[in-house]
């Protein structure tokens, strides 16, 4: 019985973490990214960027502004290992090292410029403000089909810093997002494709205790 | 098969022609779950995606009082029309029909668990279907969906600008990687965008060769 009483918390924990974290995204996102040298091809050694705005957040976490200030999102430093085709002509690519920093910035001055950056206007005008939250990625992959020039990228990363990290009740984190080439999708001159994404929180992982340190909370 | 997915991507790529290069004359961003109606990857299994739009609109071409209104999507009677497998275990997916509902609703009650709160309030766009749509799912979990389609009624169909019956498109990521609520089996975070496209401009032969000399 003390072990499915046990198993039963841990259990309900589990469930109404999952129910929380389940409707709305952290931070929904959108964008335009390019790489050093163009993409494709995705070389080893390249750097993948990506600047953005952020268009919501799920106010029952982070506290926001968005009719007083400008929300924008950098993912920068995302190095290629270099690409694979698995022949359908379907490339993909790992990338190492990557970071993601979202601002808080009264003067609403985003603009992706003309150009591949960096050039007048950006990333300049995505990194100004305050650092709302930064992360820093563990892994992060992207899926591109050149034929219809649509592809997804996905990473874990912790929240690491930022002036609204005490309301995160967890760091681990997810983004993922679709890319859309040229020609395809409203890419600004000079860039490589247009973004659209999110972040979410990743559950609480289950921990194991003892009976003994469950009941020690209580007393 | 390298020479049938060849094929069916050309036919795909053949109706989905390319739009006017730079920013979109309209963009409303999105974010959603989708629902399957049977397995996936499975010729006629059907779909309904549930969404919101989200709060700051990057690109209104008409005005959204998010701070009173929430705005709900749905778009539903897709149909899987085609399956290819591709590398790693993932799959692209051809769709068929398509429809596209806008509401406004001030009773900002939409919950992903409770489907009839995603098509109550006023119907301010109705789109679709779509004249194609494909989605890429990679055995990570992860993907990408595209489509083209129109908007063709609602209440505020008359105050998009120039581009209104053709010329838009869906467009989005998703993931299967995420926390989804109960029933849902992806989440997807997508947009509506649309670039009016090019106009034809008459010239004379001798001003077209005059380009290429």
């Amino acid at each position: 019985m003390k072990g499915a009483t046990v198993t039963l918390l841990a259990v309900i924990g589990i469930l109404a973490s999952g129910t929380s974290l389940a409707q709305t995204p952290l931070i929904d996102y959108y964008g335009a990214a390019w790489e050093t040298g163009g993409f494709p091809p995705s070389n080893l050694g390249d750097f993948f960027f990506v600047v953005g705005f952020v268009d919501g957040v799920d106010t029952s976490i982070l506290t926001w502004n968005p009719s007083g200030n400008e929300y924008t999102i950098y993912l920068t430093d995302f190095e290629s290992q270099g690409q694979t085709d698995d022949g359908f002509g379907n490339l993909h690519v790992f990338y190492d090292n990557g970071r993601v920093v979202v601002y808080e910035d009264s003067t609403p001055d985003g603009d992706f410029g003309s150009g591949t950056p960096p050039n007048a206007t950006s990333p300049f005008t995505f990194t100004d403000g305050t650092i709302y939250l930064s992360g820093v990625f563990s892994s992060f992959q992207m899926y591109y089909n050149v034929p219809f020039s649509l592809g997804s990228y996905d990473g874990y990363f912790d929240f690491v810093g930022g002036t609204h990290l005490s309301e995160l009740t967890n760091t681990d984190a997810y983004t993922f997002a679709g890319t859309l080439g040229p020609n395809m999708g409203p890419v600004p001159d000079g860039y490589d494709l247009w973004i659209d994404g999110e972040i979410t929180l990743l559950p609480t992982a289950v921990k194991e205790k003892t009976w003994g340190g469950i009941k020690s909370q209580y007393r | 098969m390298r020479r049938l997915v060849t094929s069916l991507s050309v036919v795909a790529m053949a109706v989905m022609a390319p739009l006017a290069y730079g920013q979109p004359d309209c963009l409303f961003d999105w974010y959603g779950y989708l629902e399957l109606t049977g397995p996936d990857n499975t010729v006629g299994t059907g779909g309904v995606c549930r969404a919101l739009f989200d709060v700051v609109q990057p690109d209104p071409c008409f005005a959204l009082d998010t701070a009173t209104n929430e705005y709900t999507v749905v778009i539903d009677n897709l149909a899987i029309s085609g399956v290819v497998p591709i590398g790693g275990g993932g799959f692209q997916t051809m769709w068929t029909g398509g429809s596209i509902r806008v509401y406004e609703d001030p009773a900002k009650n939409a919950d992903f668990l409770v489907p009839g709160t995603f098509v109550d309030g006023t119907l301010i766009l109705i789109g679709g279907p779509y004249t194609t749509f494909v989605r890429f799912r990679q055995g990570s979990g992860i993907g990408s969906f595209l489509g083209d389609h129109g908007w063709t009624g609602g209440t505020r169909v008359g105050d998009l600008p120039g581009c209104q019956a053709e010329g838009w498109r869906t467009f989005g990521g998703l993931s299967s990687v995420v926390t989804l609520p109960a029933g849902y089996a992806e989440a997807w975070d997508g947009q509506f965008f649309c670039n009016a496209p090019v106009a034809v401009q008459k010239g004379t032969w001798g001003a077209i060769k005059a380009l290429y000399q």
